[in-house]
């Protein structure tokens, strides 16, 4: 089963791939936007901190790795999941589901991962580099520990961002008529560009339980930092866990509200 | 067609796609809290560098003000149709225009204006909730020559933004893919037009490059005429500025127009 479902998705890039270069003039725009982008989320944080030396405990280097962080975890959202989850209530509404729920592959992974958008490598790339500048440049003293503690954080923070996004393009099932609320999602998420310690107590709440962006940028950056310890990571490893069952049972329960076109 | 009579057709056209818009209206919703959160992420920021800064160039109440005034101000003037015109190019929707008195260009106008009425009804009570947390720190100017200059500032604002996106849009008569173009010139206007973080913010020695390149224009220069004390000098160059810009940027929204229907053969332009 698994490998089939990896022989599908290395199919998703093969096509990936061939789309792209029919469209290479776009392809170079989107990679350059992606570095106008990354600029442009370096951008306020260099003007916070010409203001102040430090915010919320945050330096403007450590600032600057958790942009990295971030730029990096949405530009794996983007690589691998965006483009499934902004096409399924277009699919609902359409009935062109029915094409995916016939074909003997796991519907759900097969929705998620179908579109590989490929120029968004450049942002994954462009994200490491922006976090390993911030991090050499910090004052953060990274142990081994540490590092495997930030990355399991980050691997499980990408997981729950990705399933709240798929989770949250889920209500189409049931209204039809609302197929910007993956943007909504998204734009909450791009909340988590700062550290959630420069928000009020009711947006840091909704930043890690709702849309936990928190757990691709803050947490991780705190476990590099040393700021915490096993215990948070396997908090963070069975809230996901929670989650990824929780958002299996919301997929069986929500396709039982689809009724092929124009449902 | 006469201004009279084109004037008429967007009357109607305005009408038609109001009724449409009003069909989605919690999709509208959806939308405007995007635009709420977006802009908020500002607001909350910049209170926060304001309390543990050195002290901002600004007061609490002027970002707390121009926060929520961005809000509106971003809802009324922005558009949105550059791919959406590229992909009725490519895929030859744009015949049926072409058969028709009025040009396609009003029928984009007509959605913009019925999505603007939707939109300003759904994003006025979210932003009064933040008003209600934020009310002793927000202040209007009560001087009405502000607003009486406030008015053509927006308008220009609009007409700007409106030609830049029918330009970009305008390209699907050559490209068959516009997107990257248009989510560059969305990042770029971000940071440039005020809406990432007010010009005032930003370093001295960006002042003059900010002062004139177009995207300040589209969003900021509208908020300054607002909220801040520009003497008589900088409001007519700003004003004049603008009107530069705008008599640039519509004359190659023209032209690109103009060259693109000549070089349009239906499907397959």
């Amino acid at each position: 089963m698994l490998q089939t479902h990896l022989r599908l998705w290395r199919h998703f890039w093969r096509l990936s791939i061939s789309r792209e270069t029919h469209y290479r003039a776009n392809f170079m725009a989107l990679g350059m936007t992606a570095l106008f982008e990354t600029l442009m989320t370096i951008l306020p944080m260099l003007l916070v901190f010409s203001f102040a030396d430090e915010v919320s405990g945050w330096s403007r280097a450590e600032s600057i790795a958790l942009v990295g962080l971030f730029r990096t975890a949405i530009g794996i959202h983007e690589l691998l999941a965006s483009g499934g989850a902004y096409r399924l209530s277009y699919d609902i509404e359409h009935g062109d589901l029915d094409l995916i729920l016939i074909r003997p592959v796991n519907a759900q992974f097969y929705v998620a991962f179908r579109f590989v958008t490929l120029p968004q490598v450049v942002n994954v790339l462009i994200g490491v580099g922006v976090a390993a500048i911030g991090l050499s440049r910090a004052n953060v003293h990274l142990s081994l520990s540490s590092l495997i503690q930030g990355l399991i954080i980050f691997v499980c923070g990408m997981v729950l961002l990705n399933a709240a996004i798929l989770g949250g393009g889920y209500i189409a099932f049931r209204v039809t008529t609302i197929n910007g609320l993956n943007w909504m999602i998204q734009d909450v998420a791009d909340m988590g560009r700062y550290p959630i310690s420069f928000y009020p107590a009711a947006i840091r709440f909704v930043l890690t339980a709702i849309v936990p962006v928190a757990f691709v940028t803050t947490v991780p950056m705190d476990a590099l930092r040393g700021f915490t310890g096993w215990d948070t990571v396997l908090l963070t490893v069975a809230f996901t866990a929670l989650v990824l069952k929780l958002l299996g049972w919301w997929w069986n329960n929500s396709v039982r509200h689809y009724a092929s076109a124009s449902s | 067609m006469t201004l009279a009579s084109q004037l008429r057709v967007l009357r109607r056209l305005t009408s038609i796609e109001l009724v449409g818009s009003l069909m989605y209206r919690t999709q509208f919703a959806v939308y405007m809290v995007s635009t709420v959160v977006s802009i908020m992420v500002g607001l909350f920021i910049w209170l926060r560098v304001g309390e543990s800064g050195n002290g901002l160039p600004v007061d609490r109440e002027f970002i707390v003000t121009y926060y929520l005034m961005l809000a509106v101000v971003r809802t009324l003037v922005s558009t949105w149709h550059s791919e959406y015109l590229a992909q009725v190019i490519r895929k030859g929707e744009l015949n049926a225009w072409l058969a028709r008195p009025g040009s396609y260009l009003l029928n984009l106008l007509a959605n913009n204006f019925s999505e603007k009425v939707v939109k300003m009804s759904t994003i006025l009570p979210m932003l009064g909730v933040i008003w209600w947390f934020y009310r002793d720190q927000f202040a209007l100017p009560t001087e009405m020559s502000r607003w009486l200059l406030f008015l053509p500032a927006l308008a220009g604002a609009f007409v700007l933004e409106f030609c830049l996106t029918t330009t970009i849009g305008s390209l699907g008569f050559w490209m068959d893919e516009n997107s990257g173009i248009a989510r560059s010139r969305h990042v770029i206007a971000m940071a440039l037009s005020g809406e990432l973080v007010p010009l005032a913010l930003y370093p001295a020695w960006a002042a003059t490059f900010l002062d004139w390149q177009v995207f300040r224009f589209t969003m900021s220069f509208p908020l300054e005429v607002l909220l801040t004390d520009l003497s008589s000098q900088q409001l007519i160059a700003g004003f004049v500025l603008q009107f530069a810009w705008l008599g640039a940027i519509v004359a190659v929204c023209r032209f690109t127009w103009q060259r693109g229907l000549h070089a349009y053969s239906g499907i397959g332009a």
